[in-house]
């Protein structure tokens, strides 16, 4: 299973996050202001660590059927921002 | 005191409200809790109002370190939830989240306005703690409180602010119950020893 402690970047698109998704057990709680997945609830996966990556990728899959839009409301994306290169850094 | 001008008398008899009005509209607003096992005060800054000066209190009850028969104490640390519920505030832990967290979540709870929805999870973590609902802190000092007869989920810092707060749906967390939900978060109950 793919680690998201060490790695501030959402696993479901690639953004990169100013929070940790994960510490240990313990959920940031936040949302992905790009996709909008919340840490701690969409992804707890009935506490089930290793069953979040099937999450991570249905959750991918609506996103990009949705049209891959910014979710967040008090974020902005940042500038010039690109979801399909964005996408890209973790199907990599 | 007759032989005093009567100006003289009047500036005397004001004196002692001159000197209340200035410490109290100047004095900086702040409480206090002591930590007996470690030997320290504890001392929350409302002007800062994330600060409690020179200690984590959050990871201070994470360790166990308020672990042995001071409640009075931690009872009188949680006051500080009513400080803010005092002032009104929203506190809410990073503003630019609070458009998310109640575009997805103010419904649960009828919220006309995202200061309405912040307020009432600062409101329920205040009465949560008065009313010792369930309570787990995550060793990364994560403040987690779970309200089973109304299934009402709070997470705060260890500074009091609200990171998230709603109504758990088992489709979301895939788990059979939302007290299951409940039961799978991390950390130790302040509220036993």
């Amino acid at each position: 299973m793919a680690t998201v402690e060490s790695n501030p970047r959402c696993p479901v698109c690639g953004y990169d996050l100013d929070f940790t998704p994960w510490k240990g057990e313990s959920a940031a709680d936040e949302m992905c202001p790009c996709c909008g997945i919340q840490f701690g609830y969409d992804d707890f996966a009935g506490g089930q660590p290793e069953l979040r990556p099937r999450i991570y990728a249905q959750w991918r899959d609506k996103w990009m059927r949705e049209g891959m839009r910014w979710s967040s409301r008090g974020i902005e994306p940042p500038p010039g921002w690109n979801a399909a290169e964005q996408l890209r850094r973790i199907q990599t | 005191m007759n032989f005093l001008p009567t100006l003289t008398k009047i500036r005397l008899c004001l004196l002692p409200l001159a000197v209340f009005l200035a410490v109290t509209i100047f004095a900086p607003s702040a409480t206090f809790a002591y930590d007996r096992h470690n030997q320290v005060k504890l001392t929350y800054d409302s002007s800062r109002e994330s600060a409690f000066l020179g200690y984590d209190v959050g990871s201070m009850l994470a360790r166990g370190d308020m672990e042995n028969g001071i409640a009075g104490d931690r009872v009188r640390f949680f006051k500080f939830g009513e400080l803010l519920a005092a002032k009104g505030a929203t506190h809410w832990a990073n503003p630019k989240t609070l458009a998310d967290h109640f575009g997805r979540h103010g419904a649960d709870f009828g919220a006309k306005s995202a200061d309405d929805y912040a307020r009432t999870a600062s409101d329920f973590f205040r009465r949560s703690q008065a009313e010792r609902l369930p309570t787990k802190i995550a060793p990364d000092g994560t403040i987690r409180v779970y309200d089973p007869k109304n299934n009402i989920f709070g997470s705060y810092n260890p500074s009091g602010t609200t990171k998230t707060f709603y109504k758990p749906d088992p489709a979301q967390h895939k788990l059979p119950s939302n007290l299951d939900y409940w039961n799978k978060q991390p950390g130790a109950s302040p509220w036993q020893p």
